[in-house]
């Protein structure tokens, strides 16, 4: 939650598991994973052009 | 609004399964419950998974490894059919009680697995079998007959003709005569050497091969107490020789679907094993991939595709 002051296009899932949630949640992540990679806007934006700008 | 109802009750009986095995709400079908079942005095880990109102295959894992041998098969096959893969007594995380407080020979081993099955209400499945697989399997399958849906062998032998020369060397002698000599070759197949070799001759690629296989078996026999238990094995293997004939004969009898899925390569069963199987359930259906023993390691997505398409063949 506390990254989205500084990155407001950041994207936040709560998920039902603890540390190593990768053994408990793996398909729910991965299928997070690609459709935030494939959003456009995410697609757009980029790390190189926010470390130019910052 | 009566569809609706309908699909409302089916979505309520699916949920209502899914918590009668320990699974929640959010699980997927795939995913994997790793538990522990109390059965003749044992500890019995076994993975699950699946939805159990669907068919059930029971995986019966090889020497020296576990269920582990199937983490990634598990959600291949949990996708369309319950799962279950159990660790035998001395095996990954089944308990490893001593040679002097549980007798280990294939015949116990299969009593075990027998009662777990019972202890967890599976009374009718399919058997994927690999390797010592095998011999417990074809106990289960002359126990109860009717029980068995269908038979799956993976390098899983029950015919002379597949038995490589690896037997008349490394074992037979054993059986013959239980000296200082015929026992050091027993024991040099508990080195990391020859796990290793297992995981690595016949296959296509070593790097396709991953270390958890044969690391994890390998910690599994380096436990104190478990080379006298894997002895007593190998010692008892030769009555697994002994029974072929009664399987044969089951098999004929009963003529269950049998598909023999075989890396061809392995160095310890031949692919004529499992030609063999023709002899007794002639539309036995047969593949082979390019691989070793613990094929599912190399080729786990062929071979899942294999069993998906036999299975939905031949299962309901």
């Amino acid at each position: 939650m506390a990254y989205q002051p500084d990155v407001p296009l950041a994207e936040v899932h709560i998920l039902d598991a603890g540390h190593f949630a990768l053994d408990e949640k793996v398909d729910e992540i991965a299928a997070l994973i690609r459709a935030f990679l494939d959003d456009p806007k995410v697609a757009s934006v980029g790390a190189p052009t926010t470390i130019k700008e910052y | 609004m009566k569809i609706g109802f309908k699909l409302f009750f089916a979505i309520g009986v699916l949920t209502m399964t899914a918590l009668a095995f320990g699974g929640d709400k959010s699980d997927s079908a795939s995913q994997i419950h790793y538990k522990t079942q109390r059965v003749d005095d044992l500890n019995i880990f076994y993975r699950e998974a699946g939805l159990p109102s669907r068919p059930t295959i029971v995986l019966l894992h090889g020497f020296p490894s576990s269920s582990h041998m199937y983490r990634d098969l598990i959600p291949k096959l949990a996708v369309s059919y319950h799962v279950v893969a159990a660790d035998m007594p001395a095996f990954g995380y089944t308990d490893q009680p001593s040679v002097d407080k549980f007798e280990y020979t294939f015949d116990h081993l299969a009593s075990v697995m027998d009662h777990f099955l019972d202890s967890i209400s599976v009374t009718r499945y399919s058997i994927y079998i690999q390797d010592y697989g095998a011999p417990v399997g074809f106990r289960l399958f002359l126990k109860h007959p009717g029980r068995i849906q269908a038979i799956i062998t993976q390098n899983g032998n029950a015919y002379e003709e597949g038995l490589s020369p690896f037997w008349d060397e490394s074992i037979a002698p054993y059986w013959k005569e239980k000296t200082p000599e015929t026992e050091k070759k027993i024991r040099a197949l508990l080195t990391l050497a020859t796990t290793k070799f297992q995981y690595t001759q016949g296959f296509r690629n070593p790097e396709h091969v991953s270390p958890d296989s044969y690391t994890f078996d390998q910690m599994t026999l380096d436990r104190p107490g478990n080379a006298a238990i894997q002895l007593a094995l190998f010692y008892d293997y030769q009555n697994n020789v002994k029974q072929y004939p009664q399987w044969h004969e089951a098999l004929r009898k009963v003529h269950p679907p049998v598909l023999a899925v075989w890396g061809r390569n392995d160095p310890i069963f031949l692919p004529a094993g499992a030609e063999a199987f023709k002899k007794d359930v002639p539309d036995t259906e047969i593949h082979f991939v390019d691989s070793g023993h613990f094929a599912l390691e190399e080729d786990g997505d062929p071979i899942a595709n294999y069993v998906l398409a036999f299975l939905a063949k031949n299962v309901r």
